[in-house]
């Protein structure tokens, strides 16, 4: 076993685990670089400080304020019941808008968008549940659904639509995107009654995810009801709704109070 | 597969979660003893990176405060400690800040009297672990600190620091490969420094 090789096992341990495979064991044995390593991480770290005094002061603040708490509920709720209200706000609004954008779609497109918008909603609920508590586990990055959405909306909409001029681009690009932000506007408020309990550590990286997950809800209201099938339209029109819905709930925590401040 | 923690580790993770829950439940004498098993810890973390006793003790309560307000997020069939950790995580980075922004009014004065001399080099212990971990880039110091100090998994860690597994396992395995150079003999005899 080389160095390299103890070294990253070794990082796949908790510090105070002593390695337990022989190999590993064989290896400090002959490596005394190592063994020195593996010494210095068993070593106990003194972590006591004379606090009596800070500890006493901040017993009596929290006295002041004690009452029992709800916890939140699992972490499954919070994810399922996000993605239900962004399915549940998209269906009943393109049902009410009508479903001219499914009736025009071809079995790929209807496949491909559809397949992809939940994966994307439940996403983006997994992200911002998980930033609701503090020290949630990250299965991915927070990011992930920003980065999808960048790269996945343009791909597939050149993939799956042709573009043809359209004297009134500007006008049915306006129009759409001004109904996907009235579905992603409307659905902010009711994700922020599931999202307020929360503690975010990053509001505004929090703020932004959940922005995200009402102009996904957006953009599903307008391709169950569009009909324009064209991939500059849809980019233009539908894909922009995702990220200005995710700017503006960045930048309403610019303008909050000073009470709900950064971690 | 990570080897099972010994049974002492468990049993104060056990008990820890035992204390959170009580405190929920408006228990003041759980939430005392939360309050004091775990300061220590706590302030050890706050007083890296160069945080005056002063400063690490207005951190701690702000922490604790921070704690209090957001109880209710903390779920029981999660480990405590990586939620702590998390809140004192942002909470240090706000005072570091805060820290800088003062410092660096104040160093141009500080430079006028005090010129340090190059020939004299600050003593070193030889396993002093914030000598050594200072060497290390703030993300790979920040995992080793969690690991060793706290005595934390590597998935608590991840969630005390809002990262993967995988990324702190790179961490980890980064930072030792670092210490592990510093750790030489000719490398503690010559002092250690610039390998960052």
């Amino acid at each position: 076993m080389t160095c390299r090789e103890f070294l990253r096992r070794r990082s796949a341990l908790a510090h105070k685990a002593r390695p337990a495979s022989p190999e590993l064991r064989e290896h400090l044995a002959a490596c005394s670089e190592c063994s020195r390593l593996e010494d210095w991480l068993g070593m106990e770290d003194s972590a006591t400080s004379d606090l009596g005094g800070v500890t006493a002061r901040i017993e009596k603040a929290i006295a002041a304020d004690l009452t029992p708490i709800e916890p939140l509920p699992s972490l499954e709720w919070h994810i399922a019941v996000l993605s239900f209200i962004a399915f549940l706000v998209a269906g009943l609004i393109g049902w009410g808008l009508g479903l001219h954008g499914w009736e025009e779609m071809s079995s790929k497109q209807a496949a491909v968008t559809f397949g992809l918008l939940p994966v994307l909603i439940v996403t983006a609920a997994s992200a911002v549940s998980r930033q609701m508590t503090p020290g949630a586990m990250q299965r991915l990055s927070p990011a992930l659904p920003f980065g999808v959405c960048l790269f996945a909306m343009p791909f597939t909409a050149v993939l799956l639509y042709s573009s043809t001029p359209n004297p009134d681009f500007a006008f049915y690009a306006a129009r759409c995107w001004a109904i996907g932000m009235a579905c992603a506007i409307g659905t902010a408020p009711i994700l922020w009654l599931v999202l307020r309990r929360g503690f975010a550590l990053q509001p505004r990286l929090h703020a932004a995810s959940a922005g995200l997950l009402a102009g996904l809800a957006g953009i599903a209201v307008l391709e169950l009801q569009c009909p324009l099938m064209d991939a500059s339209h849809k980019l233009a029109g539908h894909a922009t709704v995702v990220f200005t819905a995710a700017l503006i709930g960045y930048v309403l925590t610019l303008v909050r109070t000073p009470a709900r401040a950064e971690v | 597969m990570e080897p099972p923690a010994d049974q002492k580790q468990l049993g104060r993770v056990a008990e820890l979660n035992l204390l959170m829950v009580r405190y929920q439940q408006a228990d003041l004498t759980a939430a005392g003893a939360l309050i004091r098993q775990v300061s220590p810890l706590l302030f050890r973390f706050l007083t890296s990176d160069g945080a005056s006793r002063h400063d690490a003790e207005d951190l701690l309560q702000e922490v604790w405060l921070r704690v209090h307000k957001a109880r209710h997020t903390w779920r029981a069939a999660e480990p405590v400690l990586p939620w702590l950790y998390a809140i004192a995580r942002h909470v240090k980075v706000d005072g570091y800040r805060k820290r800088q922004r003062i410092n660096s009014r104040e160093r141009s004065l500080e430079s006028v009297w005090e010129t340090p001399d190059p020939s004299v080099k600050p003593a070193l212990q030889a396993f002093d672990f914030d000598t050594l971990v200072a060497a290390l880039p703030q993300g790979q110091r920040e995992v080793v600190r969690m690991l060793k100090v706290t005595g934390m998994s590597v998935e608590e860690v991840a969630r005390a620091t809002a990262s993967t597994s995988g990324a702190v396992k790179v961490k980890a395995f980064r930072a030792y490969e670092k210490l592990r150079r510093i750790l030489s003999p000719e490398r503690l005899k010559n002092g250690i420094g610039g390998d960052r």
